[in-house]
């Protein structure tokens, strides 16, 4: 279908006169003219220095969808790990652990951190035999043995830091 | 024999020899695209005096720029957003110092003196709708209207979803509508 016809009938007549308006202005512009000023400039002005070295340019080389889903994700974990709260009373009985309640701060974790945090809860679901879901996660739902290896990715993490 | 001397260069193939060294690929893409250049930065407001600086600086920058030319839409199209944006840089720099344009168009003076006053009166009309849509509804408002492209190629130029392009060109005419009314 062409464009045009999707136009109101004033806007395609107002968009003709103006296409013919700057059909007379693009006329004073001389291609040639042009053509040795670009040139000329490409000569004499040095390219730029690649602007994002590393992983910088990697990243704005992903689709734009990408980036967005990606810190859609990071959103989410931030989110999710945002307090999470390891109540004492579900540390293994004699084990020998301090019964108090232990309140992690995670908001600062880095994305190593975190990675590493979920992967330990998924080697761990794994080993179980339960489905290694990260993105169904809740801290709530972790037995005694996902959150020692919590603690424990957390603690190593934390050292390789 | 040869390849035919008629055979035309794909824009890609050009790009590609331009970025391995050959000069000449650059001068045949900008008198490709310069005058379809021009006239889209005029039809956006673009003063006359202005055009052929403003049609140099975003060939340049374009080809500066080859390395992120993804080549999801056309190199024109892709050289038109660069031209759009340009344009309203210069805007601002304009603003400050109020460009006047000092060679107004003059209307073609072989035709009907009332018609050429209407459509002289329209067309500034829609010009300054234009200048006043945002700029995603103006872009997909030109790429579609004056330069014909189909929704995909202008969602992929302005990195939209086909239907946020869509929705744009809707809210565009419908403010230009009301605009000109």
């Amino acid at each position: 279908m062409d464009p045009v016809n999707e136009l109101p009938d004033g806007i395609a007549r107002a968009l003709k006169a103006l296409d013919a308006r700057a059909a007379r202005r693009e006329a004073a512009v001389d291609p040639e003219r042009v053509v040795q000023r670009v040139l000329a400039r490409l000569r004499s002005e040095p390219a730029a220095p690649v602007g994002l070295p590393g992983l910088a340019s990697w990243v704005w080389g992903v689709p734009r969808t990408l980036r967005v889903a990606a810190a859609a994700v990071l959103l989410v974990l931030a989110g999710a790990t945002g307090l999470v709260m390891v109540r004492g009373g579900r540390a293994p009985a004699g084990a020998g652990v301090a019964t108090l309640p232990v309140v992690v701060q995670v908001d600062s974790l880095s994305q190593a951190q975190a990675e590493a945090v979920l992967k330990a809860i998924d080697d761990v679901r794994a080993v179980n035999g339960g489905t290694p879901a990260a993105s169904t996660v809740s801290v709530q739902d972790l037995s005694e043995q996902e959150l020692r290896a919590l603690l424990q990715a957390m603690q190593s993490s934390e050292g390789a830091l | 024999m040869g390849v035919p001397a008629t055979a035309v260069v794909s824009d890609g193939d050009l790009i590609a020899r331009y970025q391995a060294g050959e000069e000449s690929a650059a001068a045949e893409l900008v008198r490709r695209h310069a005058a379809a250049l021009a006239r889209f930065l005029a039809i956006q407001g673009a003063p006359e005096s202005e055009l052929e600086d403003l049609v140099q600086d975003a060939l340049f920058k374009a080809f500066r720029a080859l390395g992120r030319f993804r080549g999801g839409a056309s190199f024109r199209t892709w050289l038109l957003t660069i031209g759009s944006n340009l344009l309203k840089d210069r805007r601002r720099q304009w603003a400050r110092r109020q460009v006047l344009e000092l060679t107004p168009d003059l209307a073609d003076p072989s035709g009907d003196p009332s018609a050429v006053a209407e459509a002289t009166w329209t067309a500034q009309k829609l010009e300054e709708g234009i200048g006043k849509l945002a700029r995603l509804q103006r872009e997909v408002f030109l790429l579609r209207a004056h330069q014909g492209l189909q929704y995909p190629e202008i969602a992929r130029a302005l990195d939209i979803s086909e239907g946020s392009a869509r929705v744009h060109f809707h809210h565009a005419v419908k403010r230009l509508k009301a605009w000109i009314q």
